[in-house]
């Protein structure tokens, strides 16, 4: 296999391939636990779709708005000797009706392990399909410290690099070849020392209001059938530098609100922060963008006191003057980030769904039907207590005890909703 | 600095002048300008693709003879103390009394 440039399509097989087939689509790979978040199946016939383009497990399938339980999940070679995974209905699926399943996807080869963490999809993307040879091992380290675990499908005919874009962007990584890694984040692993002799600041240290925000709304958890986020996170800044001023992010591979919070914390904290674009002109060759860089010795530092590590971002190299001009990024300070409000789907199909929103130690549920309305009547317990039922205007209230774990992560609370014509949703919801 | 091409199996050593090696020499390494990528960071990175193009003397079509037409191959490029610099693919080259070589991620 030729090794292939950033900008080339991911070389994903199509169900033209399968020589048997109803849709001509890219065969899909899929990546992580989507046992709580249907995929599409590639319709190969009216009782045949492919859920995979390598082996997997299907806990669930259906078609239209039902599931099913006469399916059976195959995991069998094509007319080519490339083994996939199908899902087999007993009853002919009405032209029209998407197929879909529930699973979990591709498993790394040598371990046997779930290929779920961002930094080993990465180095799955980039070197079992698209046949490179780049190793995002720092990405896989903070990911696995952080708990930050993705899934989601590649499906999409696209360059290989707008394909690792998607699940870099919903893990919060920065990356280029090779490299990937959380940012912003506290300042870890190695910081390369700049004293006077190796560098100067090109330029002051600039602040603009370009891509500041104090609220930060996250879509996540995202149905590829209904092409819809299924929950939701705010988070709120404090200090609000900006006027309150609202950005909305779509971070389709992120599952749990636990990763939403963890993801989505230090990414309004930029937002948010009193952040400084920082230039320099270095004598040395060797930096690259991701690099931390401490510049405590430089004499021309405006902001003496502060802790003056930046990020690297981006980098020109001069071999012939052994000289580099670096764009770095400096927070000075960052706000504190609260979660302010969940939101729930109730399931994927009717758009019903449950809002959290939390002050002052009180969490208030909010339960809206498809059109928006609120739910009378809903039955809500949190962590195992009494249910309440929400009132008029669809509310209903409980006080809580916030706690953090043994990382400094929000605990997570119970809650469990039944709904009339509903099934009883429980979710897991850090306050 | 010193460039390695792998045409199908064969790698093939490019240096400076000057460094003691064979005709033909690796006359030049440009700039090379490498950007993080961050869908939620407005602009970073945004369509650029790290590149590093190098030059080689080709005087008496010395140097086309050995490469030939080296379009995806891989090549490295080796800093002075032997680290790698650059890894990539040639995406791109042009032929005349010097050889360019574009080197893509």
């Amino acid at each position: 296999m030729p090794t292939l440039l950033l900008y080339e399509n991911l070389p994903l097989r199509t169900s033209r391939q399968l020589g048997d087939f109803a849709e001509d689509s890219v065969l899909a790979v899929v990546y992580g636990d989507l046992t709580a978040a249907r995929f599409r199946l590639t319709r190969i016939s009216d009782t045949r779709g492919h859920a995979a383009d390598h082996p997997m497990e299907i806990t669930g399938a259906g078609s239209g708005n039902t599931e099913t339980l006469s399916y059976a999940a195959v995991i069998e070679a094509d007319d080519t000797g490339h083994v996939c995974t199908w899902v087999d209905f007993a009853a002919p699926v009405p032209d029209g009706d998407v197929m879909w399943a529930f699973g979990r996807g591709k498993r790394n080869p040598a371990t046997g392990a779930l290929i779920a963490n961002p930094g080993d999809i990465l180095t799955d993307i980039s070197n079992a399909i698209a046949g490179r040879s780049d190793n995002y091992q720092t990405a896989r380290e903070e990911c696995a410290a952080a708990g930050i675990l993705l899934a989601g499908r590649v499906s999409v005919a696209q360059s290989i690099r707008a394909t690792l874009d998607a699940p870099a962007q919903s893990a919060g990584l920065i990356w280029c070849p090779g490299m990937s890694r959380r940012y912003p984040a506290a300042v870890s692993g190695y910081v390369l020392e700049l004293d006077r002799q190796r560098a100067s600041l090109r330029g002051d240290p600039s602040a603009s209001v370009e891509d500041t925000a104090d609220i930060l709304r996250i879509r996540y958890d995202w149905c590829d059938v209904t092409d819809k986020p299924q929950r939701s996170i705010e988070l709120t800044a404090s200090p609000q530098r900006y006027g309150g001023v609202v950005q909305e992010l779509s971070l389709p591979w992120l599952r749990t609100p636990a990763n939403a919070v963890t993801v989505g914390t230090p990414i309004l904290q930029r937002l948010a922060g009193e952040r400084y674009a920082v230039s320099l002109a270095v004598s040395r060759t060797d930096i690259r963008p991701g690099q931390w860089l401490r510049l405590a010795a430089l004499p021309d530092w405006p902001f003496p006191g502060a802790d003056p590590t930046v990020m690297t971002l981006s980098v020109t190299v001069n071999r012939a003057t052994k000289a580099s001009e670096v764009d770095a990024e400096w927070m000075r300070t960052t706000p504190t980030v609260a979660v302010t409000a969940h939101s729930a789907a109730l399931d994927d199909l009717s758009g019903a769904a449950i809002e959290v929103t939390t002050r002052n130690g009180v969490a208030t549920f909010i339960a809206r039907d498809e059109n928006g309305r609120p739910i009378p009547g809903a039955r809500v317990s949190l962590d195992g207590g009494e249910a309440k039922t929400t009132d008029a205007q669809g509310r209903v209230s409980f006080a809580y005890t916030a706690s953090v774990d043994a990382f400094g992560r929000k605990t997570l609370h119970e809650i469990v909703i039944e709904v009339p014509g509903h099934d009883t949703q429980r979710l897991f919801i850090p306050l | 600095m010193r460039l390695v091409l792998d045409l199908g199996g064969n790698e093939i050593e490019f240096t400076e002048p000057l460094s003691g090696s064979l005709f033909p020499y690796l006359l030049e390494v440009g700039e090379l300008r490498i950007a993080a990528r961050a869908g939620y960071i407005s602009g970073l990175g945004v369509g650029e693709s790290p590149s590093l193009a190098v030059t080689l003397d080709n005087a008496g079509n010395r140097a086309a003879d050995i490469i030939g037409s080296p379009l995806r191959a891989r090549a490295t490029v080796y800093d002075d103390d032997g680290s790698t610099y650059w890894s990539g693919v040639i995406a791109a080259a042009s032929y005349g009394r010097v050889i360019g070589l574009t080197v893509d991620a």
